[in-house]
């Protein structure tokens, strides 16, 4: 879908009160433009002076960890974890900031990352999601005016 | 009190209400909260919630008036419809026992069929009803929309996997106007939706659209839905390459499992 077709369906130029626009991690697709085309295009239809949260939701996949469905009927905190799947992951997230970069450039936002995780998982999910922000901070990687906050919400 | 911190681990829960008579009174409506039915056909482990077994042993049990969230589930893919067959008199006793309901979800309603007796199906539910959800009803967009209106204090929508439902309408259904103006303020979600007709007659019948919160997964009409909310919209969902996506719209009826007993 181009840029012109995508803002005929989802034209926020009239919108006077949006606060925030959520997304997935999973929308966030670094090996394609469509993610970053996507955003951008509907950020840059956002004319209302309000200031604006982009939340992206990381879950339990995003780090890694799958619960197995079978242990977790029987013992709450089985999971399986995969340590292949985990780093692939931690380069995943780092190249979405390159993409939250472009996206700032249509519209200013506060970026907040959201685990949305198993609580036995949401220590590790907090840890690793703040560990990911200061190292595009030190690497000067982080161009919002402010620095992205990181919340959890996790079910037992 | 500190028990309500315990909602979703029911172990805690059912060890509070073990404890003494008043951290019973107060972990008992937490522990009967949600109630989940289904056709039965999962698997032999999922038996316990075959339709109405769920109602029936909460109705004898008195702890009907608890429920605040009742989903029924049937498989979406097996074409099996919830029809008026499905409440005969003995369940029709248990669904009006609902007396505090707030959440409903009901997959495959066949709302046509209801259409003679919806009022005494559903009407006891609409002083509580806040929140409905529809999974790939059938019916026209008028009795859709005759459905909602029974319910006045309605906040949150959602429709899944909805059929278009834009063909010609009767003269009966043509003659349905609905009973009451929900406010509609709170959240929509739609998940492969392509009843625009039905968000016109929403918008034409409720003078317009008052959501704050959206969720959009494959829905054909977002641009006339966000114009509609234009005023009031504040929370934006997409999901645009999410193979996931559809998942994660359905987690308020995750949430509803964990919460069951």
């Amino acid at each position: 879908m181009d840029s012109h077709t995508l803002l005929q369906h989802f034209d926020l130029s009239r919108n006077t009160s949006l606060r925030t626009l959520e997304t997935t991690a999973g929308s966030i697709d670094h090996t394609s433009d469509t993610a970053s085309d996507f955003f951008v295009t509907i950020l840059s239809s956002v004319t209302s002076p309000v200031p604006l949260d982009f939340v992206v939701i990381y879950r339990d996949g995003d780090f890694g960890f799958f619960s197995n469905p079978s242990i977790f009927d029987s013992e709450p905190d089985g999971y399986l974890y995969a340590l292949d799947q985990m780093n692939d992951r931690a380069l995943l997230r780092q190249k979405q900031f390159g993409v939250f970069r472009e996206m700032h450039g249509a519209r200013n936002f506060r970026l907040v990352l959201c685990a949305d995780v198993l609580d036995s998982v949401v220590r590790h999910a907090t840890k690793t999601l703040e560990c990911l922000v200061e190292t595009e901070e030190a690497k000067g990687g982080l161009v919002h005016r402010y620095k992205p906050l990181i919340i959890s919400v996790s079910a037992l | 009190m500190i028990i309500a911190y315990f909602i979703y681990d029911k172990r805690a829960l059912i060890a509070c209400s073990m404890t003494c008579y008043l951290w019973y009174i107060v972990a008992v409506p937490h522990l009967h909260y949600s109630l989940t039915t289904e056709d039965g056909c999962y698997s032999w482990d999922r038996m316990r919630y075959e339709w109405p077994t769920p109602l029936q042993k909460s109705y004898d049990l008195g702890l009907l008036p608890l429920v605040k969230r009742l989903q029924i589930r049937l498989g979406l893919w097996r074409n099996i419809k919830f029809t008026p067959e499905w409440i005969d008199r003995r369940t029709l006793r248990y669904f009006t026992a609902l007396t505090n309901l707030q959440e409903l979800g009901i997959d495959n309603l066949q709302l046509s069929r209801f259409m003679p007796n919806i009022q005494q199906c559903f009407g006891h539910l609409s002083p509580t009803l806040r929140f409905l959800a529809l999974g790939e009803p059938t019916g026209s967009c008028r009795q859709i929309l005759y459905f909602i209106g029974i319910f006045p204090n309605l906040q949150d929508l959602k429709f899944h996997r909805s059929l278009p439902t834009d063909g010609p309408e009767s003269t009966a259904d043509a003659a349905l106007v609905p009973l009451s103006v929900p406010p509609l303020r709170g959240r929509l979600t739609l998940a492969h939706f392509a009843g625009e007709g039905l968000v016109r007659d929403m918008i034409t019948y409720f003078g317009g659209l008052r959501f704050r919160s959206m969720d959009l997964f494959e829905v054909g009409c977002a641009r006339l839905l966000l114009y509609e909310c234009r005023k009031t919209l504040e929370t934006l969902r997409l999901y645009p390459n999410d193979p996931y996506g559809e998942e994660f719209l359905g987690r308020r009826e995750e949430d509803t499992q964990v919460r069951d007993l």
